[in-house]
């Protein structure tokens, strides 16, 4: 069964790279490509991919909001982020979004097609440097006052996930963490999934939250 | 002089408890006879004076004289009691001297040049019973008044020495101790302005420095009883003090609100100089010079009172009501002790300053201190700033040195390889790469979640794994705990990711392994630490070691951060195990 990918990327040569990789793994098939937020909305709506592969900064809109919306409309669809640096800012900003994961820009065909085969397969890409990021994430939310925390929040990492991210950014693959503590490496990227759905409920929620102070909803 | 009956002392001489048992001796004597006469003894026919009601003033009953004028007031008793008894003198001006039945019992101080300043000391004085006796006694009082002095004699009281004493020493303590201790604070007050301005060089510590010791000046004339100066000298000095306090006060109002008036402060000192000239005038006209010199200084005081609150209104409520309390507080008192001077006020009062005035100064005081700890402040806070920007200053400067040294060789590097000998594609594309994993590498230095030596290996491995995997050798990730390295900043991070990146680099392209085995942990011998070990399963030394590996490059860079490198044979005998120790404190060193 062949998975299909939606690209979006604004730059020419970096798309036809991308889609390049994406037409060489057998299993993924590129069933559209967009170079703006509209042209993609359009293929959205129209036929939902199982991958949104895109670039953060469009001509006409941010990335985000596209994962954003596409997996509200359908939550089975999965996100990655293309990034030239996997810099913190645009990697936790794409997994609050409902990413799960980013390719580098200039990867090679296989690593360009590694994290969408993992997702398909479905297990959740992560990297030291994800798990960096998300651990300083989680411990600035659990510092921030009570006032800024959305009332139904989803909860700080428990403890197993803590050991789990902290291996993963000492640099420990999913295989040795299971070999380490003494689990599968099913439960290993389970912990993972979860994480990413925390920071995705978290910033869904926030963003209800900020929108029912502002009086844009009815709240209770 | 200045009209200074004790209201106070008065008032307490009347609440004076009678003796028990006996009839109470309680006599106000405000009936005299009056003679002119000399210093050394009663003329004799005092008697036959000039009738005067006490208390007798000079300035309104004999205007034009001075020198020693005696009294003889009276009293009768119907025995000489048991109790002793004492003779007070509330108010007398400016000194006295008493005989009691033609004997002389006392006097309260100098009677001759230089006059004691007796004048706001009521004066007590024993009455020996040998001198007393039934009937008839009478008190010969001379009271000596200076040419540019008030002078006068108000009413005497007789009666049970104990209680007259208790009396006359709270009206001491009110009127002479107090303000001597008023004055010591002021001095000291005065000394540590002194030392404010020296150490802040503000101009508004001086300007209130100045103000505090004048009106201590113009205050010791309420206590200091002997004066080596003349008493016209002294007059014109405590009377120049309080004027000239004006200007000075004028002049830290200015500066407390941040706009000295040159022009204006002059003129105002030039009228408060006008006061030394008291010194040289007759002594008729010291007094009403003084007075219209003292109505100006009020109104100096009350400008510079306006000054500090209007000022005080733009900046913040506390001061604004320090400001309000002290200086309507300031200006009544001195208006009131300007009326009493000019007569105005018919009722015996005393002078207000000598005891207003520590409030007076303490409530300006408290604003210095709270403008010294602002400015304190303020430079604590550039200070932080000026911190800060350093450190931005320096970050900014290494990353475009990384930028530069870096990515800018690697990109000038391929350039050249490009167009010096037109290398193959895929030779380029490696290079980029290089310079791309390096930009990378630069950035990840910047992450500031690279807390640690484990996040730093974590990130060699993210980095050079792909590559690794490319040319069919794997990574044997063996982490053990590591302790924390306070000192590892960004930078630092990123010579350790270089470091492990050669070393690692080096296994790979010289050594031809297969397997790279990353080990880390405390360090178990020697120093506290930690090391991390890059161990590889190649080709192993050479026996005679060659520059071609660059490891003397990585052990001074190793040296650099405070660290060692070590080399040793691999495990099995087989290749090589580069050990890098990093110590647990005092490593990072110059950057």
């Amino acid at each position: 069964m062949r998975h299909r990918v939606l690209l979006v990327e604004d730059d020419d040569e970096t798309r036809a790279r991308i889609a390049g990789a994406i037409q060489a793994e057998p299993r993924l098939v590129l069933s559209g490509v967009a170079a703006t937020c509209a042209e993609a909305r359009a293929v959205l709506s129209v036929s939902p991919p199982d991958v949104l592969v895109t670039d953060l900064s469009l001509p006409d809109g941010h990335g985000t909001e596209l994962i954003r919306d596409a997996r509200a409309a359908r939550p089975r669809t999965e996100a990655l982020v293309i990034t030239v640096f996997g810099d913190e800012r645009s990697v936790v900003a794409a997994l609050e979004a409902g990413a799960a994961g980013y390719l580098l820009k200039d990867g090679t065909d296989a690593e360009l097609a590694r994290p969408i085969l993992q997702l398909v397969d479905g297990g959740s890409p992560i990297s030291p440097a994800i798990a960096r990021h998300l651990l300083r994430h989680f411990q600035r939310q659990a510092g921030a006052p009570e006032s800024a925390r959305p009332p139904d929040g989803a909860p700080a990492l428990s403890v197993r996930e803590r050991e789990v991210l902290e291996l993963l950014a000492r640099g420990f693959r999913v295989g040795e963490i299971a070999e380490r503590l003494g689990i599968s490496a099913h439960t290993v990227t389970t912990h993972v999934r979860h994480l990413y759905g925390k920071l995705e409920v978290r910033s869904r929620g926030e963003a209800v939250y900020a929108a029912m102070r502002r009086g844009l909803l009815p709240g209770e | 002089m200045r009209r200074a009956l004790a209201a106070l002392g008065l008032a307490a001489v009347l609440a004076a408890p009678a003796a028990a048992g006996e009839p109470a001796v309680e006599r106000v004597l405000d009936r005299a006879t009056f003679r002119l006469g000399g210093p050394a003894a009663p003329p004799p026919d005092l008697a036959t004076g000039e009738p005067v009601a006490l208390p007798d003033r000079w300035p309104e009953r004999r205007p034009d004289v001075s020198g020693v004028g005696w009294y003889r007031v009276s009293f009768a008793l119907d025995a000489v009691p048991e109790r002793p008894l004492a003779v007070l003198l509330p108010h007398v001006s400016m000194n006295a001297s008493v005989w009691l039945n033609g004997s002389w019992i006392g006097a309260g101080g100098r009677m001759e040049p230089p006059v004691a300043r007796a004048w706001n000391r009521p004066l007590w004085l024993p009455l020996p019973q040998g001198l007393l006796r039934a009937g008839e006694n009478a008190l010969e009082i001379a009271v000596v008044r200076l040419p540019d002095c008030y002078g006068g004699l108000a009413a005497v009281r007789v009666g049970d020495a104990a209680a007259l004493e208790a009396a006359w020493r709270r009206t001491l303590l009110w009127q002479v101790e107090l303000p001597e201790a008023v004055s010591a604070a002021g001095l000291v007050l005065a000394l540590v302005l002194l030392a404010f301005w020296i150490g802040a060089r503000d101009p508004v510590y001086a300007a209130f420095g100045a103000t505090t010791a004048l009106l201590v000046l113009h205050n010791l004339n309420y206590h200091v009883r002997d004066v080596p100066l003349s008493a016209h000298a002294w007059e014109a000095l405590s009377c120049s003090a309080i004027v000239l306090a004006a200007p000075a006060f004028a002049a830290f109002a200015h500066r407390m609100a941040g706009a000295p008036r040159p022009r204006l402060e002059g003129a105002f000192w030039a009228l408060g100089l006008l006061s030394l000239a008291l010194f040289a005038v007759p002594h008729w006209l010291l007094h009403p010079l003084f007075n219209g010199l003292a109505v100006v200084a009020l109104a100096i005081a009350a400008w510079s009172t306006h000054v500090l609150i209007a000022h005080a209104r733009r900046a913040d409520r506390a001061s604004l009501a320090v400001y309000a309390v002290a200086g309507a507080a300031g200006l009544a008192i001195l208006a009131h002790d300007l009326a009493v001077q000019l007569g105005a006020l018919r009722e015996p009062v005393s002078h207000w300053l000598p005891l207003a005035l520590p409030v007076i100064v303490a409530g300006y005081a408290v604003t210095l201190v709270r403008r010294f700890v602002a400015a304190f402040r303020r430079a604590e806070d550039q200070r932080d700033a000026l911190a800060r920007e350093r450190v931005l200053a320096l970050e900014r400067e290494r990353i475009m040195r990384e930028m530069h040294d870096g990515v800018g060789g690697h990109l000038v590097r391929t350039l050249s390889m490009l167009e010096g000998r037109g290398a193959p594609p895929a030779e380029l594309a490696r290079a980029l790469r290089t310079a791309l994993d390096d930009m990378r590498l630069v950035i990840d230095s910047l992450d500031p979640a690279l807390g640690d030596l484990g996040s730093v290996l974590g990130m060699v491995r993210e980095r050079l794994e792909p590559g690794l995997e490319r040319e069919g050798v794997r990574f044997e990730w063996h982490l053990g705990d590591l302790p924390a390295l306070p000192w590892l900043g960004p930078e630092q991070a990123l010579h350790v990711l270089r470091i492990l990146q050669e070393a690692i680099t080096n296994a790979l392209r010289h050594a031809g392994a297969t397997r790279i085995r990353v080990e880390c942990g405390a360090a178990l011998d020697g120093a506290e630490g930690a090391f991390v070990a890059i161990e590889d399963d190649g080709r192993g030394l050479p026996a005679a070691p060659r520059p071609g590996r660059g490891l003397p490059n990585l052990a001074r860079r190793a040296a650099e951060l405070g660290g060692a490198l070590h080399l040793a044979p691999g495990r099995d005998g087989r290749g090589v195990r580069v050990e890098l120790w990093l110590p647990a404190a005092g490593g990072g060193g110059a950057g």
